[in-house]
């Protein structure tokens, strides 16, 4: 049920008792029945994809809410327990909002509380309610006071709503801060809310020493891959692991980049260990590729049927336990452990040596010279590519444009924000293509094992047909995007964009 | 979305104690439900605590100048919510006679709260008259009051020889027995026989109590504050009869 009242929360953790004084103390607000006591949770995925979309979802005594931050509008749901799964959630609107938020990903109870309500209520001329007001008070896990004051609208009564927030803001003084409620339970759980993004979020100045403006990055990855941890460990959901092994490619890319920043040893003994830390979790990642592609397969080869395609749901979901139960392993192993310390400490350290020349150069002309670097790869790794020429060449073209990527984006704000966007964007262009070709080829190999291990077994005849239906299907997506790459490569590699990449980047560049 | 209407061509026969405990009741377990007061005289809009007057009047209302929306206000109860009356509606039938298609107005007006809400009851002042007619196309049911007299048949016949005449209406007469004593020997006569006669009438009768005009004073449905009371629990009764008739009709 959808509705439309404007709320305001004041954190009152500070003088909670003034504020009954207050409250009992206006003629015109009266105590609303007895004090209330209700378990709230407030609910988002790791990465705050429900604050991102402009919500705030909370589940308390069997409803759930979503509210919109900017218009106060809420949508309530009966839900008996807390959802863990978008698809969880009673079907209705919040069912929608909530699964257009979070995709793929869990849903998290990031703050559990028990309150004690104090309810109130403004009363007009007719003694008609027209403003509500709730204390909440409790706290949170560490013991934490929160105590909320939520001054509730009437529909059709904003003008006394406004009112009474601004005598409750004047009375105690503007002492109090407004706000969403959410976030008065958030600070004091010590959460920041929007803290975590999958994004490469780290501000750097151009003229900052190279290995600096490295460090500072590599910081932010280990980071991420530290904030990760426990909900790969978990399997909480599949994007752990994704943003995982983004920020040990990310870090991989900055240590290929890093000649004559880090000194070489030091570079080598890393690269070595972070290969490792990435192969180790590929498999697991193979097959989550696997099991989020089944409804799109089941759509591709058996009318979106998923029964048919149950027996090798099945075999990739044990195959990515017994995955899962390695990676765990490698995740909770001593030589993860010293790369994560090693790794922060030479962080710190920032050692150089006399190979290390350009060290202290300002990082906007050593990443713009790194760029340039992998822009020209990709230009000489396509133009190389015919139609006849093997995929082990596509493979390598897609390395190089990931590398180019990932330079682009950790450095693309020194230089021309908008028109480092276009040149992202031409980029991604091109890494969709070789993108399609790679899944097509790993996928279709790799069902090829599936549907040998399933046909070794009594299956369904309609599971074996589907499967070489799928099979059909993916090879010819990985034709397809074989057939559209020259295509796609003379576009990337138009006068345009090479004009773009030269005046951005070239070591003519001028800034 | 469900449209029911209390309705009469008499005054003082319950219309409005039933709208308003009904509204109620259909609010009660969290359903949405707007009841809107098309009395000018505003007895449901006063019974709820509400200011009688709607921003531009009814003028506002049937020019569809002003959303509709902006008008209602929430009732003290948390999924009721309520269009005030405006005096200014005794304008309503010479005003709805101005614009085309007048009797589809309430219609068409009503349908942009298809999302908002479960119920909407719409409370009539007593006349057969354009708004009358608008209301028959709008709702989907009617609720008329019947006391007890030698001449409620009558009223109830010509009720529905005024339905019948309106073209553009399945509307379903629902009605029931209102403020029946059944100390009065002519109360419990009557009462069998209009059962007895027509079998739309709904089998619950609302007693006459005392506990129904003093909700006048209190400004709170007697549903709410006295929910044992005899007359409450016939409205309760009512409400459920009415709920399997609809029910029964849709399907
Ligand atoms: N069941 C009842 N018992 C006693 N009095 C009633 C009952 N129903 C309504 N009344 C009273 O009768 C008067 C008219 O009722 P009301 O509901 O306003 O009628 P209407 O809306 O049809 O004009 C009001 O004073 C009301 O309190
Ligand atoms: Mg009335």
């Amino acid at each position: 049920m959808a509705r439309r009242s404007p709320l305001v929360a004041l954190d009152v953790r500070r003088d909670a008792d003034r504020v009954t004084e207050l409250l009992d103390g206006y003629d015109d607000v009266r105590r609303d029945g007895p004090d209330l006591t209700v378990h709230r949770a407030l609910l988002d995925t790791f990465d705050w994809r429900i604050r991102r979309a402009g919500g705030a979802l909370s589940w308390c005594d069997g409803t759930l809410t979503w509210r919109d931050r900017a218009t106060g509008h809420t949508h309530t749901v009966a839900q008996e327990e807390l959802p863990r799964w978008p698809d969880d959630v009673v079907a209705g609107p919040v069912h929608d909002l909530v699964a257009d938020a979070c995709d793929v990903r869990v849903l998290l109870p990031r703050v559990e509380v028990d309150l004690t309500v104090q309810r109130y209520r403004l009363l007009d001329d007719l003694d008609k309610t027209v403003v509500r007001i709730d204390l909440e008070r409790g706290c949170v896990a560490d013991g934490t006071p929160v105590a909320s004051l939520v001054v509730r609208g009437v529909r059709g009564y904003d003008g006394e709503h406004a009112g009474l927030v601004r005598r409750l803001a004047e009375d105690l003084d503007g002492q109090t801060a407004d706000g969403e409620p959410a976030d008065i339970v958030f600070a004091a759980a010590g959460l920041e809310p929007g803290g975590y993004t999958g994004e490469l979020a780290v501000s750097l100045e151009p003229t900052m020493a190279a290995n600096e403006a490295i460090a500072r990055t590599c910081r932010h990855l280990l980071q991420t891959m530290r904030a990760n941890e426990d909900g790969v460990i978990a399997d909480l959901d599949t994007e752990f692991l994704h943003d995982f092994r983004v920020a040990v490619r990310r870090t991989r890319s900055l240590l290929g980049a890093s000649k004559r920043v880090l000194p070489g040893p030091v570079r080598d003994d890393f690269r070595r260990r972070f290969k490792w830390l990435g192969d180790v979790t590929t498999p697991v990642r193979d097959l989550d590729v696997f099991s989020l592609a089944i409804p799109e397969y089941a759509d591709a080869a058996a009318r979106g049927d998923l029964e048919v395609l149950q027996p090798l749901a099945d075999l990739v979901a044990a195959d990515q336990q017994q995955a899962h139960a390695a990676l765990t392993t490698a995740l909770r192993s001593q030589d993860y452990a010293d790369l994560v310390s090693d790794w922060s400490e030479t962080l710190e350290a920032s050692p150089t040596d006399e190979e290390t020349t350009e060290a202290t150069d300002p990082i906007v002309e050593v990443a713009r010279q790194r760029i340039w670097r992998a822009y020209r790869g990709v230009q000489r790794d396509g133009r190389a590519i015919d139609d006849d020429s093997p995929s082990e060449m596509l493979h390598r073209l897609r390395k190089d444009a990931k590398k180019l990527r990932y330079l682009l984006e950790a450095f693309g704000a020194l230089f021309d924000a908008d028109r480092t966007k276009v040149a992202v964007r031409e980029l991604k262009r091109l890494q969709d293509n070789l993108g399609a070709f790679q899944d097509g080829e790993v996928q279709s190999q790799g069902l090829r094992g599936f549907a040998m291990r399933i046909a070794r077994r009594p299956a369904d005849v309609d599971t074996v047909m589907a499967l070489g239906v799928l099979a059909s299907h993916l090879e010819q997506v990985q034709d397809d995007a074989r057939a559209q790459f020259a295509k796609r490569f003379a576009r990337f590699d138009r006068s345009g964009n090479r004009a773009l990449y030269e005046g951005l980047f070239s070591p003519k560049a001028v800034r | 979305m469900k449209v029911l209407a209390t309705y009469s061509i008499k005054g003082g026969v319950g219309k409005t104690a039933a709208a308003a405990n009904l509204a109620w009741l259909a609010a009660r377990d969290g359903t949405p439900t707007l009841i809107w007061d098309l009395d000018p005289q505003g007895a449901v809009t006063f019974n709820y605590r509400i200011h009688p007057r709607v921003k531009g009047g009814a003028k506002g209302i049937v020019g569809e100048k002003r959303p509709l929306e902006d008008a209602i206000k929430g009732t003290d109860y948390r999924s009721l919510d309520l269009l005030p009356a405006d005096l200014r509606y005794r304008h309503l039938d010479l005003l709805l006679d101005q614009v085309k298609r007048s009797t589809q107005r309430l219609d068409r007006l009503l349908s942009q709260f298809e999302d908002d809400y479960e119920w909407v009851i719409l409370d009539c002042a007593p006349s057969l008259s354009l708004t009358s007619e608008a209301v028959l196309v709008a709702a989907d049911a009617v609720l008329v009051p019947v006391v007890p007299t030698t001449l409620s048949t009558r009223t109830l016949d010509q009720l529905t020889a005024f339905v019948a005449e309106q073209v553009c209406t399945d509307v379903e007469i629902l009605p029931f027995l209102s403020m029946v004593d059944r100390r009065k020997k002519l109360h419990r006569e009557l009462q069998n026989e209009l059962l007895d006669r027509d079998p739309r009438l709904l089998r619950t009768p609302i007693p006459n109590a005392s506990a129904v005009e003093r909700m006048g004073l209190l400004r709170e449905p007697l549903v709410a504050t006295s929910p044992h009371h005899p007359a409450a629990a016939a409205y309760q009764a009512l409400w459920e009869e009415i709920r399997e008739r609809l029910h029964e009709t849709s399907r």
